[in-house]
């Protein structure tokens, strides 16, 4: 029986090498006309020297499975803010490092614009440990809009620590992205209306000025988003 | 620099994210009668350039005429504004201005002059200020010094702005002052304005009330027809006479055409177009499912020109279309995802759109965070 169980790792082990060496070339070509793209869209916005650096770091991106994409667009951003061909090199590195530390936090299997939103996340100042807890309280779920809620609650000088608990509890408590969008949009009113930004959140997303319960009140950032519904009568079984 | 609006509308101008330059070409057909002349028919060709940056505009105008006679007129001014940082709802402007003009029959005349304003700004949709400039002008075989003060004020609600300014001007031995008093309205189409100015002290030139109103209407994004007529003041400062005139004319311009429909050519005040850029009122993501094409929407009520930048478009200008109702479109499929965007509305600085939140980003600017979510 062990013999067996030796012979089927090994045989998977072997079958993933070939499969790995069989596809490794495909990647290599498309990545190929990706960089002829990137090429092209960077010529003329930055210097020579600026874009071969760039697509040097967007070429090792894409080998480490992160957006490329992204990184091309963070060094036109930067072409366009007339920003030096050093600067943005820095910049395109540092960014390169945040989506690698937002798929480390998000896991492998996060999506381009997760790791783009949780990459933005981490450049706002949130921790990279919240975005795992994020990824974690929505399991198989694309967490992209929860990321951006947390990264817009934060820049509206909520707290990180309050940001990210209404956040989790938001998430936890299953709310689909417009809704999250829509509580986020209330409490940013309540602050340009001169609530505090932690006071503002707190009440909306826990009902209580004390975001530490961590307890979602359905009285508070749900009752003007949502029409009173009728509890569903429990099913009785038989016993 | 009718040659240079010709040769830049020729090459077409390539967008950059700092500056905005708007060209624009005049031909146009007239009835004037300048004071002291027979009303003559003529026939003219302008162009007008003007740089718009965040804190400064640069702008130039000529008009070359042939009138019945045969005779040609020719007239130019080219002048810059310059704002400096606000001083709390303080804000100064410093400018420079040169005119020229000669008539084949008389001679020409020319002038120089330096400007300062302070304007108060309490919210964005009025203001004051009060100033002064002095120059010299030389016309045919004088030169004179001239001072002249302003005290104005201004208020816009939605597309519609009214000016009122006084212009107390001492020129040579002559003293007077202006009332003038300006309302126009801006619209998606069309634009039209009305100007009345009334005079104290010295007449100089006879009258002492003078008027015109002004129109255009936009064919294209490019091309327009501009209209206009009235009586236009005597002018100690620019050394020029009144005139009556009627004109006609298509402009061609690199942008949505706008100004004013004169052909008679203007260097009033810039106060209005620079420091009251209307806001954006309202930034929507529309889905391809609601309706309509999926694109981003503006709402700005008054602008001649919005422009926005982001991931989506590689970070460089488009310029959005208008909508109706004030709105304005760009047509693209966004992914759910975050993005970073910013707006430009009739030149001035980019800023994040409104509802969206404004962050600092990696460059020293500031950027808007577009949240796009699953329809």
């Amino acid at each position: 029986m062990i013999a067996r169980l030796s012979f089927a790792r090994t045989a998977l082990t072997a079958l993933c090498v070939a499969v790995t060496l069989v596809a490794a070339p495909v990647p290599s070509v498309a990545q190929s006309a990706g960089m002829d793209d990137f090429n092209r869209r960077l010529t003329g916005r930055v210097d020579d020297a600026t874009r071969q650096q760039v697509l040097q770091i967007a070429a090792d991106a894409a080998t480490r499975g992160l957006p490329a994409e992204a990184i091309v667009v963070k060094a036109l951003h930067g072409a366009s803010s007339r920003a030096p061909g050093a600067k943005i090199v820095r910049i395109v590195e540092q960014y390169r490092d945040r989506l690698d530390l937002a798929r480390v936090s998000l896991g492998g299997r996060a999506e381009p614009m997760e790791l783009v939103a949780g990459a933005e996340a981490l450049f706002m100042g949130v921790p990279g440990d919240i975005l795992g807890h994020i990824r974690r309280s929505q399991p198989g779920s694309n967490v992209t809009v929860a990321l951006a809620v947390t990264t817009d609650l934060v820049k509206q000088n909520v707290p990180v620590d309050v940001a990210s608990r209404a956040v989790l509890a938001l998430a936890s408590g299953g709310l689909s992205d417009a809704q999250l969008i829509d509580i986020r949009k209330s409490i940013e009113r309540d602050i340009e209306l001169g609530t505090l930004p932690a006071t503002a959140t707190s009440l909306r997303v826990f009902g209580t000025t004390d975001a530490s319960s961590g307890t979602v009140s359905l009285r508070a950032g749900f009752r003007q988003n949502a029409a009173p519904v009728r509890p569903e009568p429990p099913t009785l079984r038989r016993p | 620099m009718v040659a240079l609006g010709a040769l830049w509308l020729g090459l077409g101008w390539s967008e950059s994210a700092g500056a905005q330059l708007t060209v624009s070409m005049d031909a146009s057909v007239a009835q004037v009668r300048y004071a002291g002349f027979v009303t003559s028919a003529s026939a003219g060709i302008g162009s007008a350039a003007r740089f718009d940056f965040p804190n400064a505009t640069i702008h130039a105008n000529g008009l070359l005429s042939r009138f019945e006679s045969g005779n040609l007129n020719s007239a130019g001014t080219i002048g810059a504004s310059l704002f400096s940082g606000r001083w709390g709802v303080f804000r100064p402007e410093y400018g420079l201005l040169a005119t020229g003009a000669r008539q084949q029959t008389i001679g020409g005349s020319g002038s120089v002059q330096g400007s300062a304003r302070l304007h108060w700004l309490p919210s964005s949709g009025a203001g004051l200020w009060f100033g002064g400039s002095s120059g010299a002008t030389s016309s045919i075989d004088r030169v004179w010094s001239y001072g002249q003060g302003e005290l104005g004020a201004w208020t816009r609600h939605r597309n519609v702005s009214f000016t009122l300014v006084m212009r107390p001007t001492a020129a040579a031995e002559v003293r007077y002052a202006d009332m003038e008093a300006s309302l126009r309205w801006v619209g998606g189409r069309f634009d039209a304005g009305v100007q009345f100015t009334a005079r104290g002290g010295d007449a100089f030139g006879g009258d002492r009330t003078w008027g015109y109103a002004d129109a255009i209407v936009r064919l294209t994004s490019r091309i327009a027809l501009v209209g206009s007529g009235g009586r236009l003041a005597a002018d100690a400062v620019r050394g020029s006479t009144g005139a009556r005139f009627l004109s006609a004319g298509v402009r061609i311009a690199t942008r949505p055409a706008a100004g004013q429909g004169t052909v008679l050519g203007s260097d009033g005040p810039l106060v209005i177009p620079i420091i009251a850029r209307p806001d954006a009122e309202r930034f929507e993501v529309r889905s391809s499912d609601a309706g309509g094409a999926a694109g981003v929407r503006v709402i700005v009520p008054g602008a001649r020109r919005v422009e926005l930048m982001a991931d989506f478009t590689d970070w460089l200008p488009v310029v959005l279309s208008p909508d109706g109702n004030e709105a304005w479109r760009y047509r693209v499929a966004l992914a759910p995802g975050v993005y970073r965007v910013n707006i430009r509305i009739d030149g001035g600085a980019w800023v994040a759109p409104p509802g969206l939140t404004a962050a600092a980003d990696e460059f020293d600017g500031v950027v808007g965070l577009l949240v796009v979510r699953e329809p």
